[in-house]
Order: structure tokens, then sequence, then C-alpha cells
């Protein structure tokens, strides 16, 4: 374990050299979302959890942050599983998805068990949303989406996000 | 009761009580320390793993606010000195180091907690369900050496204290047993000390006895030769008197009378001698009146004449005029037997004198001497031979003469002597070897008005 995880942290190293430059000029904000969707997922638990032999992230539509992710998420894992990126025509071929980003406006945001994100700031919202403040990348989170769609979201996470939403 | 049992096991037992002490309290120290490490290394780890655990989605969102947040956090434990946050990228996040710590070292992998020089610093990865997302460095300071030492020392010198206790007691103990068996030697010695002195004076008793005996013996043989001796001046006298007496009637001359007085007078002092005798043996009781001494000497004169020979001078000195209390006869005797030791003492002739005085004695010197009071005093000097100092102190002894054997009893003195102090009177010697012999007598003086 303690092997692995060294040649993860090394291989993490070289892939996201540019993430934690996002504080600086030349930070990308693409860049920087890109590594973020890469983050959730040890942070969220699906309540209906399939064994899979990979962890698929779901992108509609494209981007600069789907561009970007494509480079990232090579060599990837995720909760031991393997990152593996899959590009959909629209949402409703979801099933299986653990995350799913819309690079576009989105037309639905209730997919059971997958975590959605959107970053159009526009109306239906998923789960997390991307916002931009004060120049750093942050995200609002929707608990009460999350609950709909079956996700337990940690308490880390929204310890960190810009606003969370829908709390009772 | 076995001294040298206790003294063998004694300090056996204090021995392996004190050294048992003495590694107990090391093993003590040693599992302490080691407790000691284990747990500030335990109690470093959960820190860092607490906080680790804080930071993973700092982490994961290079949220550096959030992170530094918890990382402040631990700025509430005074012990901690140093903590860091870094990143899957080697950089740190966040960190605290208190002002005056050593830096803090660039990271490395996760590693367990070490204890160095006081200090005890740990390095945990942070992980999220398996994620690893950077690590975390601790550092914590510990309980100084020198206070954690001082700690231990306490404790080392209370079991010091407890081991030399009972080495002590110990000690105590077998010096007391020996005292004791020293004390039971000294009660054995001083026993048979005893055992043997008690012999001695049985065997000194009996020594003492057959001494006694034998000098019994001796006084009756001294004192049988004495009477027979006296007995045969006497009937020396008596038998030369009646045979002058026979042969002046033989020749027909008629100036007999003188032999046939010379014969009684003989024959009465043989008497007057069986009476002594007599008195002696069986304590014949005295008959007390009252007596002027000068008179009673007066009367004696011629009798003393007589008794002392014609080569003794008798000069007399009656100045007393007080009356006594005595018995006459017994006076008479003792004057009598004082006159012939005074004649004894000068065979080559001398003055024999009589002197009586009325005396009044102030001061007691002992209590051998007579009390402060009004006396009469008979004194009887000789120009003789004298007394050493020997022979002073024993003169009054029963038997006890300076006359060949056979011609004095040794009773003469000693008798007087009885016959004075039961008188209520004293009797002094004075007498020193070639200046004669003074025997004082001292009775009380009695009122005339009873006579």
């Amino acid at each position: 374990m303690a092997r692995r995880s060294t040649t993860l942290f090394v291989c993490g190293a070289l892939l996201l050299a540019a993430a934690p430059a996002a504080a600086g000029p030349t930070a990308s904000v693409a860049d920087i979302k890109a590594a973020y969707l890469l983050k959730f997922g040890p942070f969220i638990e699906w309540k209906q959890d399939a064994p899979a032999p990979s962890f698929p992230i779901c992108v509609v539509g494209e981007n600069e942050v789907s561009k970007e992710l494509d480079r990232e998420a090579a060599g990837q894992k995720v909760n031991d599983a393997p990152v593996e990126i899959r590009h959909l025509s629209s949402g409703q071929a979801a099933a299986g998805c653990r995350i799913l980003y819309f690079a576009q406006q989105a037309a639905d945001n209730n997919f059971p068990s997958v975590l959605t994100v959107t970053d159009t700031g526009e109306t239906p919202r998923g789960v997390i949303s991307f916002v931009i403040e004060h120049n750093h990348v942050r995200f609002d989170v929707n608990v009460q989406a999350a609950s709909k769609a079956g996700l337990a979201i940690s308490a880390k996470l929204l310890g960190l996000a810009h606003a969370v939403e829908g709390a009772p | 009761m076995n001294p040298l049992r206790n003294l063998s096991l004694n300090p056996m037992a204090a021995l392996a009580v004190s050294t048992g002490l003495i590694l107990a309290s090391i093993a003590m120290v040693l599992y302490q320390e080691n407790l000691f490490e284990r747990e500030a290394a335990r109690d470093a780890t959960v820190q860092a793993d607490i906080l680790a655990s804080s930071v993973t989605a700092a982490l994961a969102f290079n949220d550096a606010k959030t992170a530094q947040e918890y990382v402040n956090a631990l700025r509430a434990n005074p012990a901690i000195e140093a903590a860091a946050v870094y990143g899957t990228d080697n950089k740190a996040l966040a960190k605290f180091l208190r002002p005056g710590a050593a830096a803090i070292p660039a990271p490395i992998a996760a590693r367990p907690a070490a204890l160095v020089d006081n200090r005890v610093d740990v390095i945990v990865p942070a992980v999220e369900h398996g994620n690893l997302l950077g690590t975390v460095y601790l550092r914590a300071a510990t309980e100084s050496t020198e206070r954690r030492l001082l700690r231990y020392g306490v404790l080392v010198l209370l079991v010091a204290m407890g081991a030399l206790l009972t080495i002590a007691f110990a000690a105590a103990q077998i010096s007391l047993t020996r005292q004791n068996a020293r004390l039971a030697d000294h009660a054995r010695e001083l026993s048979e000390a005893n055992n043997r002195l008690k012999e001695e004076m049985e065997q000194r008793t009996a020594a003492e006895e057959a001494l006694r005996q034998s000098q019994k013996m001796e006084a009756l043989g001294h004192l049988s030769g004495g009477i027979a001796h006296d007995f045969n001046n006497l009937i020396a006298i008596i038998k030369g008197n009646l045979q002058m007496l026979i042969r002046r009637v033989r020749q027909g001359r008629g100036d007999v009378l003188r032999y046939a007085e010379s014969a009684l007078e003989g024959a009465d002092r043989a008497g007057t001698l069986t009476s002594r005798i007599l008195a002696f043996s069986r304590q014949q009781p005295l008959a007390p009146m009252h007596v002027n001494i000068s008179l009673l000497i007066d009367g004696m004169k011629d009798l003393i004449r007589q008794s002392v020979g014609s080569q003794t001078q008798i000069e007399t000195a009656l100045s007393a005029k007080r009356w006594i209390r005595c018995d006459p006869n017994q006076m008479e005797h003792a004057v009598l037997n004082l006159a012939n030791n005074a004649r004894d003492a000068m065979p080559e002739g001398g003055t024999l004198r009589l002197a009586t005085a009325d005396v009044q004695i102030e001061t007691q010197p002992s209590v051998d001497d007579p009390p402060p009071g009004k006396y009469v005093s008979l004194e009887i000097r000789d120009t003789g031979c004298g007394m050493d100092r020997e022979t002073r102190e024993k003169a009054v002894d029963p038997f006890f003469t300076t006359k060949p054997p056979g011609q004095g009893t040794g009773l003469g003195l000693s008798m007087i002597f009885g016959y004075v102090r039961q008188s209520g009177g004293y009797l002094t010697i004075d007498s020193e070897p070639g200046k004669g012999t003074a025997i004082t007598i001292l009775l009380p003086q009695v009122e005339a008005a009873e006579s």
C-alpha cells in the first residue's frame, strides 16, 4: 500500500504540477476544475455501490475543462479504481457513471447514484456546481439533490464548499 | 536459640531484600521510561492522524486557508512545537512553527514517531478512502530528560532508603544478637566466679573453724598451765612456811606465828585464785556498791607492796574525792592484777605509781572514747619495758599473753577490761617500748547520797 501510494504520489506530482499553481497568475481555471473533478471521489459515498472495475467520470459536451480532464485523468485512480473518462452525448446514458460533468447546460439533474457537476451557473444545477470567487475556483453543494440522488457528501467537503444549498 | 543461625541468615535475607528492591526500582525506571517513550510517540501520532484526517479535503482542493485553520488549532496544545501539511507535490499547504523551535525539515515519506532529544516527531499520510492526498508532519516537545530523571531519582532515592533501612535493621539485629551472646557469656562467667567464690568461702570457713579449734586448744593449754603454775607457787609458799614452822617447833622455838600466817595467806591467795577462775568460768554476777577509789587503793597499799616485792617502789597520789559504783572485790582483784603485771614488766625493779583523780571530759574524739561527763580516774603506771603497738592492740584479747607458757593465763587484762566495761567505765592503755606502761580506768562519778 505504501509503495503504491508513493508511486501514485510521484505520478500525481508530475501530472498535477499545474494544479497548486491555481493561486498563481498562470493558473488555468480549466486545469483546476479538471483536477477537482478527479478529487471529489474520496469525499462522496454512493449508496448503491455497484462493484466496478473502474471509476467512470462521464462528460456531456466539451469545453476546456473536459479537454484538460482527458489529459489529467490518464493513470489516475480514485478509491483504488482507475479513472475512466466517458464522453456522452446526453445525460440520458449516464447509468453507471460515478460523476457526470456537464460541460454545457444540463437538461436534467436527477440521475440516481450519480454525482452531477455543473459549470454554467444556469439551472438546473448539479449536486456540485463550480463558482468563481475572487478569481478562485470554488464550488457549491446541494445536499438536497445529493440526498435525492442517493449520495452522502463528506462533511469535510461541505466544510470547503462556497455555499451549501438545500440543507434542512 | 542458635545465635550462629541468626547471624548467618539475617544478613543474607537483608541483602536479598535490598538487592530485590534495587533491581525492582531499576526495572520500574526502565519500564517507566519505555512506557513514557511509547506514550509520547502514540500521543504525537494520534495528534498527527487527527490533523491528517481533518485536512484531507483542504489538501484535495488546495485550500490553504482551511488547512491553516486546522493547523492553527494545534497551537492550543503548548507541547506541539511544529506542524506542517504537505500536498502530494511535496509543497507545504500550511505550517506552524513556534518561535525558537527548530526548523521544519523538508518533507519525506511517512514514518513512525521517533523520540530524539526530548522531542517526538512523526510524519503520517493524509488518506481519504484510500486516496493519498498528502502528508502531515508534527513535532511535540516531551517532558525533559532532566525532569524525568528527577522523577526517577525520587523513586530510586525512596527505594534506596528502603534498602538502607533494611540493611540497617539487619545490622542492628546482628549487633543485638552479638551483644546478647556477649551478655550471656558475661552472665556465665559471673556465675562461675560466684561458684568459685562460694567454694573459697566454704574452704575459708572450714579453715577458720579448724584454726579456732586449735586456738581454743592452745588457750586451754595456756590456761591450765598458768593455773597449775600459780597453784604450784602458792603450794610452795604454804609448804615452805609449814616446813619452817615444823623446823622451829622441833627446835623448840616459839616464833612460829609469822610462818603460820604466811602459810595461811598462801592458802587465802589460792582460794582467791580459785574464786577468780570460778568467776571467769561461771561469769559470776557483780555486786556493785558505792566505792571511794582513793580509800580502796589506800587500803590495799600493803597488799600491793607485798605482791610486787621489795624491788619495786610504790608511789601513790590519791586525789579523787568523788564516788563511783562498782564491785569493790573485783576492783581489788583488778588493781592487784595490774600491779603484778607492772612488776612483771620491771624485772630489774622500778617504780609503780598509783594515782586517782576526779576528771571532767569535755569532748569525745571518737565513739570508742568516753563521752563528755564527770569521771573518776585510776592510773597505774610503771617504768617497765613498755609495749609495742601490736602488743598494745592485742593486750585486752582473751588468752593473749607475753609471758612464757605456764606463767600467765592471758586472761588478766581481758577480765579487767570486761569488768570495767560492765561497770560502765573505760580502760585505756598508754604505752611505748622502753617508756613504761600506764593503764587508766575511767568510771563515771555517782552521787554519794545512796550510801
